[in-house]
């Protein structure tokens, strides 16, 4: 998977997830500090002004209260006086000319000459520069009664620091923020693709080994891909079945055909064994032929079975008039009920309409009717009942024949089940396997009632 | 008459190819699409016969591209799938008859001749004779020697279909399919019964016996 991490990296989802995570993540923490920072910035800014501002008012009342000479004693005093002074004072003269200026010693070097030239208003800032690093000198000016000007600034270096370091904190802290929203990221990407890896995995193992009963593991949540999981689990539960389906049905074709087809074989040997006999030879070539015949109908109606029962017999569904169906098959099974003298009662309205495919509905209803009549001896009679209730339409074939013993009657939907009554007649014992086929196949029902020596009765089931 | 078949199993190949020689047509075989194609281009064919599965170029293709070149010679397409979809794509792709594997070499002769004669028109004759049998169409009515045959309407259809086919065998599946109209065996014995009836009517009092079973194969009308 790591073999070409170029490949990798673009590829997997997980790691795009990630990296969308830990961008959001990033994003919003920048911006989170960003906020902190102007707010922080601005207010230090903001105590800085308030404090020169009150510093201006203490020298403008000492100016009040002594004039000029007051005002220099203070600040003498201020910068001589031990105390650490912390702000640029600066007296002018009604021109601008500087006649007393005090700058504390530690500061930088500022091109203080150049406030000579500014005719400062009130409540104007002047910012600063020094002349060899980036400290700025934020100067508030007082224009006095007599034309005096009074400045008082700070050097915004100390607050400068403050942020400098506050960055450096951010800095700092930006690093881990980025892994930790990388580890986060990955973290939830890896636990949401779980399920999704865990389906590869076990596409992976059903197509490398063949193993269709390798399955998800059971997910407990109920989320989209929870859901995903328990239903491709499903699938491949009805693939399981349909596969052992078609596997037991292939198995029973096969052994279904080996009979007929030893039969087919032991003619055509004892044939060729037989010397010079043209008669012989036409008869058991007749016989093969006849065989060949049966194995053929045999298979046909096998795969016509399994393909209904596993659900993949194309039915061509339209609206099919069932009672127009058994009338062709009446009429189709007419000479046959006439030459056993069979009487065939019919009792159903003209138009009854089905959805159903109308080739294999009639299949079934033939197969049904041909087994009535071949159940029936001589001078029976079989009666055909249609009818339609709520949403469903009947179909029922009533015959007067030997009946179907109690032990056998779960049993004749069978796959080439014969009874014993049913041995000596002609037939595969496909018909009934087909028309229950057939009839689930429309989720359509079938069944059977009987009394021995009495005769059955078929009912058919078919949704309208 | 010609006849192309295409069809690369050379046993079913030769016996396709030995019983139309019997019944009198010119028979070219080919094993392969290619090759098939190239002759159907290439020969006049009265009929062609076209397996499906071939080898370097299917069935249904080669008679798409007979069909693109405006080659118009009558199809029947052999294909051992059975389903309805599969029929209705061989027809719609320009077969004109669809036989499925196995099949009764009766059946695929009779579908040959068929198409044959559909393809010169159709000669429609009001009355056909076989030997002492005489079938008026218009009158509908059935005289054998001297004696009128009372038949029913079905027992009548199938005679006419085996005196149209005199001569030729045709299976049960054929009858239930022209008599009928049942594209599908519903394995039961009605046509031996119809058959059975018919010959009480037309056969049994008489010293020559018309119909005749040929078994595995089915039926056939022979005038002596």
């Amino acid at each position: 998977m790591f073999s070409n991490p170029l490949k990798w990296f673009r590829q997997t989802l997980s790691l795009r997830l990630t990296l969308w995570y830990s961008a959001i993540f990033v994003v919003s923490s920048l911006v989170l500090f960003a906020a902190a920072y102007l707010f922080l910035a601005n207010s230090l800014c903001q105590k800085d002004h308030e404090a020169i501002l009150g510093k201006l008012k203490d020298y403008q009342a000492q100016y009040q209260a002594g004039g000029v000479i007051a005002l220099r004693n203070e600040i003498k005093f201020q910068k001589y006086g031990g105390k650490r002074q912390e702000y640029f004072v600066r007296l002018a003269g009604p021109h601008n000319r500087t006649l007393f200026l005090s700058l504390p010693e530690q500061w930088a070097d500022f091109d203080l000459a150049s406030l000579e030239g500014n005719h400062p208003s009130r409540q104007t800032w002047i910012h600063l520069k020094a002349r060899d690093d980036e400290n700025i000198l934020e100067i508030v000016s007082l224009r006095l009664k007599d034309g005096y000007i009074l400045q008082v600034g700070k050097n915004t270096e100390t607050r400068e620091e403050f942020l400098e370091s506050f960055r450096g904190i951010f800095l700092g802290v930006m690093l881990p923020v980025i892994l930790l929203g990388f580890l986060g990221g990955h973290f939830l990407s890896s636990r949401a693709l779980r399920p999704i890896r865990q389906l590869i995995q076990t596409v992976q193992t059903i197509t490398a080994t063949g193993d269709i009963e390798a399955r998800m593991p059971d997910s407990p949540s109920s989320d989209e891909l929870g859901e995903l999981s328990r239903l491709f689990n499903r699938m491949l539960e009805k693939i399981e079945a349909l596969i052992k389906g078609i596997k037991g049905t292939l198995d029973n074709v096969a052994h279904d055909l080996r009979t007929p087809l030893t039969r087919l074989r032991g003619t055509a040997e004892t044939a060729v064994q037989t010397p010079d006999d043209p008669v012989a030879w036409r008869e058991a070539l007749g016989d093969c032929l006849e065989e060949s015949e049966r194995i053929l109908t045999m298979l046909n109606t096998l795969m016509d079975i399994t393909e209904a029962e596993t659900g993949t017999l194309p039915l061509d569904k339209a609206q099919v008039n069932l009672a127009g169906l058994l009338e062709d098959i009446l009429d189709l099974y007419r000479y046959v009920a006439e030459d056993k003298q069979i009487t065939v009662t019919n009792d159903f309205p003209e138009e009854l309409w089905v959805t159903a495919d109308e080739n294999r509905l009639r299949q079934a209803l033939a197969n049904l009717l041909d087994n009535a009549l071949k159940y029936t001896p001589a001078g029976g009679r079989v009666g055909v009942k249609a009818w339609e209730a709520g949403q469903q339409a009947f179909v029922t074939f009533q015959d007067s024949g030997v009946g179907i013993p109690p032990e056998d009657l779960p049993r004749i939907w069978e796959r080439l089940y014969r009874g014993d009554q049913s041995r000596s007649l002609r037939g595969l014992g496909l018909g009934l396997s087909l028309v229950k086929a057939i009839i689930q196949a429309h989720d359509g029902q079938v069944s059977v009632t009987s009394t021995l020596g009495v005769g059955a009765t078929f009912e058919i089931k078919l949704p309208k | 008459m010609r006849v192309l078949v295409v069809e690369d199993d050379g046993k079913i190949a030769s016996f396709i190819r030995k019983g139309l020689e019997q019944a009198g047509f010119a028979v070219d075989h080919a094993a392969d699409g290619e090759d098939g194609l190239h002759l159907a281009l290439n020969e006049p064919y009265d009929v062609a016969v076209i397996d499906l599965m071939l080898p370097r170029r299917d069935g249904l293709s080669l008679i798409e591209e007979l069909r693109r070149k405006q080659v118009n010679t009558p199809v029947i397409i052999l294909s051992a799938r059975r389903s309805v979809d599969d029929r209705v794509k061989g027809l719609q792709t320009g077969g004109d008859d669809y036989l499925t594997k196995p099949f009764a070499f009766a059946e695929l002769l009779a579908r040959v001749q068929a198409l044959i004669r559909r393809a010169g028109g159709t000669e429609n004759p009001t009355r056909l004779v076989a030997g002492d049998l005489v079938m008026d169409l218009l009158a509908r009515e059935v005289i054998r020697g001297d004696a009128k045959i009372d038949l029913q309407p079905r027992e009548f259809s199938l005679l006419e279909y085996l005196m149209r086919q005199a001569g030729r065998a045709v299976s049960k599946t054929m009858i239930l399919e022209h008599v009928w109209d049942y594209s599908f065996d519903p394995q039961t014995n009605v046509v031996d019964v119809l058959v059975c009836r018919l010959r009480t009517k037309v056969d049994r009092d008489f010293e020559t016996k018309l119909i005749q079973t040929i078994r595995g194969v089915g039926y056939v009308l022979k005038p002596s």
